[in-house]
C-alpha cells in the first residue's frame, strides 16, 4: 500500500510518520491542558485549537505557493455564519433574524449537517473565488485576497436580515469541547503535512521558488494554486464552524483584520513552509498574547504595580510580524518539518562520527 | 526521429529587434551549437523555442506541429527540456526533489516517453547520488549546473536546450561536461541545442554550429567550416583587416582569446 501511495501521490513513509507525530503533539497539548489547567486556561486552549486550524489552513496555500494571502479568514466567516444560522434554535431566530431570507428562520438543523453545509459552502466559495484569484500573480494576488476579505465583510455587515449585521449573532448552541477541537486540529495538521509532501505540494513549493523554472518543468502553477486555495478554504471554513460552535456568538468583526493578523503572525513566527511551523507558531503566539493580556491588566510584578497598557497584544503581534519578516523570514522552524530536521541532524551526526573514526587512528599515532 | 524547426522567426522588444528572420533546425541525436557575441539574441531564441516568449513573426515547429506561444509548461510537456543561463533551481528543495518535480509531470503527461528514466538513474547519471539529500542552493556551482540538466532530462525530452552550461567552469569541469552532453545524446537519443561562449567547448561537442550576430543568423555549418568562415571571424575579431593579420593563427583559438 505504501508503494501505491508513493506512486500515486508521491507520499512516502516519512510523510505519514511525520504527520502522525505532529498530530500526537497537538493531542498531547490538549491532554496536558485538560489534566492540569483551570477553567480560564481551558478556554484559552480551546481558542488556541481553533486558531491552529486556521493557521494550518493558511499554511496550505501561503506556505506552499509562497505568495502572501490576506483574505483567508473570509472562508472562516462564511463557515461560521452558514453553520451558525442553520443550527440556531427557532426561538433565537424569531427574535434575532425574523426576516431571514430563504425561509432560514422556519427550520433548525442538527449541528452535524449544519457543519457539513457550512464547510461545503465555504469550500465551494473558495473554489469559485480561486478561479479568479489564481489568474493573478505576485502582489496583485495578495491585494485581490484582501479585496475578497473586505467584500465578504461588507456583506456580513450589511445583509442585516441574514446576519443581524454588525450586531453579534448569538444563540448558537455550544457543540464542541477541548477533545473534539484537538482531534480536528490534529487531523488538519496531518492534512497540511500530507498536502505539502504530496506531488502537488512539492510542485507548488517548486513554483514558490521559481515560477518559470517550475513551468519549464511541466508544472501547472495556476491549477496547483487553485487546488491549494480550495483545500485551504475547506480547512478554514471548518475552523469557522468550530469557532461558531465554541463561542456561540459571532459578529462580522470576528472575521476581519484582527483574525487575519493573528493567524498571519502565528504562521510567520513558526515558519510558513511547514505544518510543524504552523503548530509551533500557534503555540508560541498564543502564549505570548496571553502574557501580553496579563501585562495589559496592570499586574503587580515583584511588588511593583505596573501601569495599564491598552493595545499591548496588537503591538506584540505587529512586532512579531515585522521582526520575523526582517530577521528570520523562514520563521523558527525554517523550511523543514521537525522530523525532517531531526533526520538531517542525525544523518550529519552519523557522517561526522564516521569521519571521526576514520581520522581517529591517524591522530593518535 | 523528431525534428525541431525554427522558421524565419522575428522578435522585437519595442523598436529593438532581438531576432530578425532567424531559422534553425535540430533533429534527434544531433548536438547543435549556437554561438555569437553578447546581445546577439541567442538566449532570446532559446526562450522563443521553449515558448517562454511568443514570436512576432515566423513559427517554431516540433514534428510539424506549431509550439510557439503555447507557454513554457506546454512546451515542456511536448518534449522540450531546458536549462537557464543564470541557474534556476528550486533552491530550498533537495537535489532529489528538484528532479522529482519534473519527473512527476512526466509521469502524468509523458509516460510513454519515460521508458527507462528514473530519478535514481538520473542522479547516478549526473553523478549527484551522494548529494541527493542536500538542498539545491547549497551545492557547488558545477553540481548545480549538472542538477539543472538532470531536472530537464527528467521530462524525457525529445530536445534539450542548454543555455551556457559551461559558463564559469574551469577546463577540467568543462571537459567532464563535454562527456556528459555526449552521454546524454548517446543514451537518450535526444537532440541538443547548446549555447556557449566557450568556443573550445562548442567546437568539440557540436556537430553543427549556428552563428548569430545582432539578432540575425550569419553562418551555419560544421565546426571546421565555421572556424574558417570570414563572417564569423569578422564578428569575433571585429574588422576584416585585423582578422587577416591574424590569419596564421587558427581562427578558433584567436576567437577563444577574446573574452
Amino acid at each position: 500500500m505504501m508503494a501505491a501511495l508513493q506512486m500515486r501521490f508521491g507520499l512516502g513513509r516519512q510523510s505519514f510518520v511525520g504527520g502522525f507525530i505532529l498530530a500526537a503533539l497537538v493531542i498531547l497539548i490538549g491532554l496536558i491542558v485538560m489534566a492540569a489547567a483551570e477553567k480560564a486556561q481551558i478556554r484559552v486552549a480551546n481558542v488556541f485549537f481553533v486558531n491552529l486550524i486556521l493557521v494550518l489552513g493558511l499554511q496550505i496555500t501561503m506556505g506552499n505557493s509562497n505568495v502572501a494571502n490576506l483574505g483567508h479568514i473570509t472562508f472562516t466567516g462564511v463557515g461560521a455564519y452558514v453553520a451558525g444560522i442553520l443550527v440556531a434554535p427557532l426561538a433565537i431566530k424569531a427574535t434575532g433574524i425574523p426576516n431571514a431570507p430563504f425561509g432560514l428562520n422556519t427550520f433548525e438543523l442538527h449541528f452535524i449537517p449544519a457543519a457539513m453545509i457550512g464547510v461545503v459552502i465555504g469550500t465551494v466559495l473558495a473554489f469559485l473565488t480561486g478561479l479568479v484569484l489564481t489568474r493573478q500573480t505576485g502582489i496583485a494576488y495578495s491585494i485581490a485576497t484582501l479585496a475578497l476579505l473586505v467584500i465578504v465583510h461588507t456583506v456580513f455587515t450589511n445583509w442585516v436580515d441574514l446576519t443581524r449585521g454588525p450586531i453579534a449573532f448569538y444563540g448558537i448552541p455550544f457543540k464542541v469541547n477541548t477533545v473534539s477541537l484537538m482531534l480536528i486540529a490534529a487531523a488538519c495538521a496531518i492534512v497540511a503535512r500530507l498536502f505539502r509532501d504530496s506531488r502537488w505540494g512539492l510542485q507548488l513549493r517548486a513554483s514558490g521558488e521559481d515560477v518559470l523554472a517550475a513551468e519549464a518543468s511541466g508544472v501547472s502553477v495556476k491549477r496547483l494554486r487553485l487546488v491549494a486555495w480550495t483545500l485551504s478554504g475547506f480547512v478554514l471554513s471548518l475552523g469557522g464552524v468550530m469557532y461558531a460552535y465554541l463561542v456561540g456568538t459571532i459578529s462580522p468583526k470576528s472575521f476581519y483584520f484582527d483574525a487575519v493578523f493573528l493567524t498571519l503572525a502565528m504562521l510567520i513566527l513558526g515558519g510558513m513552509r511547514s505544518a510543524s511551523g504552523a503548530v509551533v507558531g500557534a503555540v508560541i503566539v498564543t502564549l505570548g498574547t496571553e502574557l501580553m493580556r496579563w501585562l495589559e491588566g496592570a499586574p503587580v510584578i515583584f511588588g511593583a504595580k505596573m501601569p495599564q497598557i491598552f493595545g499591548l497584544t496588537g503591538f506584540f503581534l505587529g512586532v512579531v510580524i515585522v521582526l520575523f519578516m526582517a530577521l528570520r523570514p523562514d520563521g523558527l522552524v525554517g523550511d523543514e518539518e521537525l522530523d525532517e530536521m531531526a533526520k538531517r541532524l542525525w544523518r550529519q551526526r552519523k557522517a561526522r562520527a564516521a569521519a571521526g573514526e576514520d581520522t581517529g587512528p591517524e591522530t593518535s599515532s | 526521429m523528431a525534428r525541431l524547426e525554427v522558421e524565419r522567426v522575428s522578435k522585437h522588444f519595442g523598436g529593438v529587434y532581438a531576432l530578425r528572420d532567424v531559422s534553425l533546425y535540430c533533429e534527434s541525436g544531433e548536438i547543435v551549437g549556437l554561438i555569437g557575441p553578447n546581445g546577439a539574441g541567442k538566449t532570446t531564441l532559446l526562450n522563443v523555442i521553449s515558448a517562454a516568449l511568443p514570436v512576432d513573426e515566423g513559427t517554431v515547429k516540433l514534428d510539424g506541429q506549431r509550439i510557439d506561444g503555447t507557454g513554457p509548461r506546454n512546451c515542456a510537456l511536448m518534449g522540450i527540456g531546458r536549462t537557464f543561463q543564470n541557474i534556476r533551481l528550486f533552491g530550498r528543495l533537495s537535489v532529489r526533489q528538484n528532479i522529482d518535480v519534473a519527473f512527476s509531470s512526466a509521469l502524468t503527461h509523458r509516460k510513454a516517453q519515460l521508458k527507462g528514466v528514473t530519478v535514481d538513474g538520473l542522479l547516478a547519471f549526473m553523478n549527484l547520488t551522494a548529494s541527493q539529500h542536500r538542498r539545491a542552493r547549497e551545492l557547488p556551482y558545477g553540481q548545480q549546473r549538472r542538477l539543472e540538466i538532470a531536472r530537464a532530462l527528467a521530462l524525457a525530452p525529445d530536445f534539450l536546450l542548454l543555455d551556457e552550461p559551461a559558463a564559469g567552469m574551469n577546463e577540467a569541469e568543462s571537459e567532464i561536461l563535454i562527456g556528459s552532453v555526449r552521454a546524454v545524446r548517446d543514451q537518450s537519443g535526444c537532440g541538443i541545442i547548446v549555447i556557449d561562449h566557450d568556443l573550445r567547448f562548442i567546437m568539440t561537442v557540436c556537430e553543427r554550429i549556428n552563428v548569430m550576430h545582432m539578432g540575425g543568423m550569419i553562418a551555419h555549418g560544421p565546426p571546421e567550416a565555421i572556424q574558417k568562415d570570414p563572417r564569423v571571424v569578422e564578428v569575433y575579431i571585429g574588422g576584416r583587416g585585423r582578422a587577416q593579420s591574424r590569419a596564421k593563427r587558427p581562427p578558433a583559438e584567436a576567437a577563444a582569446a577574446i573574452p
